[in-house]
């Protein structure tokens, strides 16, 4: 299999490098066509969009588990845990993957085309087994890919939420740090693969707007938002880092938007020892020390007294 | 026809509707956001549901937050530009800090470090001509000296430790430092003594009851009216007053609101061979519906980012292409100190103390509640600590590299979020014409092409990168002299939280777009009312103050030229916002 996909990789890569003619033309589902044969198209559209979200969460969940380490499968893939509970029990990947899809009201064409332009960080990504079973079973025989299904929904013109092709360029960024991450314990995302230290290293290139990412998104954006590559990484690199600091301490995965409030105590006010023993937040707290000097107004500076 | 439209009913629009409601004029006041008229129902505090950009109640986008999305900016470089739509505005967000401006900021400074400031760029009228106008908006909000807690202690306890003098006036006069002069009603009664929430309650609590939730919008104490709670955001102090003019001012008559109303367009004819605006054309987001509306005059107070969004989709006069250009931001930063002692970080007002260096800028303390805090330790342009730092990373009296707090680390920081004291960095920043705002080349949104809003972080003046660089160690002195084990320094990337002079005034005609009286120079009977009407940066200084004074005095100025009054702020007494015939008015209503 190993084999097998970098091969593929590589033929995508150049695909995905070179194709922006294709693109243009209409063309590219045809020539990226390869892993799963047509007659088992019908099956593929039945775990499509299942296997790209999982793809997303647990892309999302490796990019939280990176601000915040906790005890969970994804710490542990990146070899850095902690004890306590962390971003997994708080639902931060949830909620990061629900602020970028809507925050991120990017346009159709323009989300299509980045998640074309990274696709490729996936073709070696088998679709998890635990996906696939009865009738889907074929699919790992054939070794299916989050490529295959990928294709599937671009060729379909589907919409496509923000998150997924922000996912997709953290894992192209992530083969590139370390190539064998399309192997390891989370079995759908390359970048939750990496050790911590390496997934530093997948966002420093795009950070840093690394030329081949920026070269990969130029050749595939339509007119006229070629050429923003570079503010685009940048933007969209600190925009996910920042958010993945701040989910975790939240209220979201415990909140009932009908009545406004947390169900039960958030993970994240555990975690930072915040009003212990509270579920909502305080009316007030009896912290008046008094005033500094016991000053309580003060008046214009006699340097400016008497106006103009 | 109208006397009057403002658009927008943020920090300064309602003020200028305000002052000229109570002149007896017509005054119709348009928001693009919701109008929040029962906060105690319409929040719940909680920091996700405030702050997120996608659907938080205070974020940047339509009414119904659950099923539409926000209005999308283009950002071309690592930042974040914290928009807000709905009544209030940013004032929703901000800490209540009202100092006034720098004076070497203005025109009529001749100290002996004048040439420390922007002196490029100052502004076109004296500091001295503004005093007047601050003292009627500190009486009208009303502004207070703040009280302090534990974290206020703890910090006067740094800046004492490395020797700064107290200030003890209203005014900049030298390296000072002191309690923040807060546009915050003082605790009284119960508030502050108690977490008991029975008796938090007004009329037993009045004023600041250390919620410590002034970055989610205030609406503390429960059951107080709406222009008696403790933070004066306008849509508790200068909105309430506009709307209620008629019952507290003599001759004074009604201000119109109307909310979910976004202007899309500026009107304008030719009068006499100059280009006059006439009205406004607007959408209701809620229905689709557009609008027209004229009127005698109309003020811009959207914003930094909308206005000059506004004024480039409105095809208006540009001539030396200044519009959107000289986007000022206090280039701020961030540094946390860890302390082995309780700080009540997340308690209290957000910030009630503060240091000033003229011809450099300030610092002040800032508590955050945990989530706020992991966002300011994850926001930086120096990559991650102890893996990459974008080629910045720059070290100093703080602990290692500056740069994102992550991981183990940001873990172990915040495991106690009341053993941190925060503080945010303002810098005297110069105006610079590559940082700005032009419309993006991505396809409009409903109500016309986008903003994109350019920073050019890196290529920033000598003088303000050396401003923040000598700001952020004076800062980490303070923290090491208040007892931090551990002192971080983050760096941000661009994060717009102060913004100013997009649409400046100046003394040179060749790179401003306003006079000196706010009016746009090239389109009579269009007034700029909000921060964006700023020359400068203030110097450092936080900028609501200034932007409603400045408001007040192009009220002024609009009364005056066009309907023929008299000025009123040398010759009569302001009306406190927490008068009884305002209070009894926003009972009535």
């Amino acid at each position: 299999m190993h084999e097998l996909g970098l091969s593929r990789r590589e033929l995508l890569l150049r695909t995905g490098v070179l194709g922006a003619g294709a693109v243009a033309a209409g063309v590219w589902p045809s020539m990226a066509r390869g892993g799963v044969p047509e007659a088992l198209e019908p099956l593929l559209e039945r775990i499509a969009e299942p296997a790209l979200q999982l793809l997303a969460h647990d892309t999302y969940a490796g990019l939280a588990v990176f601000a915040v380490p906790g005890p969970d499968v994804y710490s542990n893939a990146q070899r850095l845990t902690s004890a306590t509970p962390g971003p997994i029990e708080a639902r931060a990947p949830e909620l990061l993957m629900h602020t970028l899809d809507r925050y991120l009201s990017l346009p159709d064409d323009y989300l299509q085309a980045l998640a074309a332009a990274f696709r490729t960080g996936v073709s070696d990504v088998r679709i998890p087994h635990t996906l696939l079973g009865g009738a889907l079973a074929v699919l790992e025989l054939v070794g299916a890919t989050m490529d295959d299904a990928l294709r599937l929904v671009l060729q379909n013109d589907r919409n496509i939420p923000a998150s997924l092709p922000l996912a997709l360029m953290m894992n192209f960024a992530a083969t590139q740090v370390r190539p064998s991450s399309v192997v390891g314990p989370i079995p759908s995302s390359p970048f939750a693969n990496l050790t911590w230290s390496e997934k530093g290293l997948a966002f420093q290139r795009i950070e840093q707007a690394d030329p081949t990412l920026v070269a990969l998104i130029d050749a595939n954006a339509p007119q006229p938002l070629r050429e923003g590559a570079s503010g685009l990484l940048r933007f969209a690199g600190n925009v996910m880092l920042t958010l993945a600091a701040f989910a975790p301490y939240t209220e979201f995965g415990v909140f009932d938007r009908g009545t406004l409030r947390a169900t039960r105590r958030p993970i994240g006010w555990d975690l930072s020892n915040y009003m212990p023993g509270r579920t909502t937040p305080a009316d007030g707290w009896p912290e008046l020390i008094g005033y500094y000097q016991d000053r309580r107004a003060v008046q214009t500076a006699p340097e400016y007294s008497g106006g103009a | 026809m109208r006397d009057v439209i403002v658009i927008g009913a943020g920090g300064g629009g309602p003020v200028i509707a305000k002052e000229l409601a109570a002149r007896g004029l017509d005054v119709l006041v348009l928001e693009g956001g919701p109008r929040y008229d029962d906060p105690e129902r319409q929040w719940s505090r909680y920091e996700n549901d405030a702050n997120s950009p996608a659907d938080g109640y205070l974020r940047f986008g339509p009414a119904d937050r659950f099923d539409k999305p926000p209005w999308f900016r283009e950002l071309p470089q690592a930042s974040f530009v914290w928009q807000l739509a709905g009544t209030g505005g940013t004032t929703m967000h901000y800490f209540g800090n009202s100092p006034r401006a720098m004076p070497g900021a203005f025109a009529d400074y001749d100290g002996p470090d004048a040439g420390a400031y922007d002196v490029a760029h100052r502004f076109p009228l004296g500091y001295r001509e503004l005093i007047p106008y601050y003292e009627w908006v500190e009486a009208t909000l009303p502004v207070q000296t703040a009280a302090m807690g534990t974290k206020e202690a703890v910090f006067f306890r740094g800046c004492e430790g490395v020797g700064l003098p107290v200030n003890a006036t209203k005014d900049i006069l030298r390296d000072s430092f002191r309690p923040q002069e807060n546009a915050i009603l003082q605790p009284g009664g119960t508030a502050g003594r108690t977490s008991d929430e029975a008796h938090l309650l007004f009329p037993e609590a009045t004023g600041c009851t250390f919620c410590g939730y002034c970055f989610q919008g205030c609406f503390e104490p429960r059951r107080a009216p709406r222009n008696l709670k403790a933070k004066r955001q306008t849509d508790n102090s200068y909105i309430p007053m506009m709307l209620t003019a008629d019952q507290w001012a003599s001759g004074g008559r009604a201000a119109t609101l109307v909310a979910n109303a976004f202007v899309t367009r500026i009107l304008s004819e030719t009068v006499g061979g100059r280009v006059t605006a006439r009205g406004v054309r607007w959408r209701d987001t809620q229905t689709g519906e557009q609008h027209e509306e004229t009127a005698q005059v109309v003020v811009m107070s959207g914003g930094c980012t909308e206005n000059p969004r506004l004024y480039l989709n409105s095809v208006l006069p540009n001539p030396n292409d200044w519009v959107g250009r000289g986007y000022t931001d206090h280039y701020i930063d961030w540094l946390i100190g860890v302390f082995d002692e309780y700080t009540g970080s997340s308690k209290g007002a957000s910030s009630s103390a503060r240091v000033d260096y003229p011809g450099r800028g300030a610092l002040e303390q800032v508590g955050l509640p945990p989530a706020l805090q992991g966002f300011a330790a994850g926001f930086s342009d120096s990559g991650v600590r102890g893996v990459y730092d974008n080629g910045r990373g720059a070290t100093g009296r703080w602990d290692g590299r500056a740069g994102r707090v992550y991981g183990a680390e940001l873990k172990e920081m915040l495991s106690d979020v009341d053993r941190l004291v925060n503080v945010l960095v303002l810098t005297d920043d110069d105006v610079e014409a590559q940082n700005r705002v032009v419309r993006s080349t991505f396809p409009p949104d409903e109500h016309g092409p986008i903003p994109r809003v350019i920073f050019r972080q890196r290529e920033r003046t000598a003088r303000t990168q050396a401003n923040r660089e000598f700001l952020a160690d004076r800062a980490a002195a303070i923290l090491r002299a208040a007892g931090a084990r551990k002192v971080l320094r983050v760096d941000f990337a661009p994060l717009p939280l102060h913004v100013h002079s997009t649409m400046r005034m100046g003394l040179d005609a060749a790179d401003s777009v306003l006079d000196a009286w706010a009016e746009v120079r090239w389109v009579d009977r269009l007034f700029v009312g909000d921060n964006s009407a700023f020359a400068n940066s203030l110097g450092g200084p936080n900028p609501t103050l200034t932007n409603q004074a400045l408001g007040t005095r192009t009220a002024e100025r609009i009364f005056a030229r066009y309907f023929g009054g008299a000025p009123w702020v040398a010759g009569e007494s302001p009306v406190s916002s927490l008068d009884a015939r305002v209070t009894a008015a926003v009972l009535a209503a």
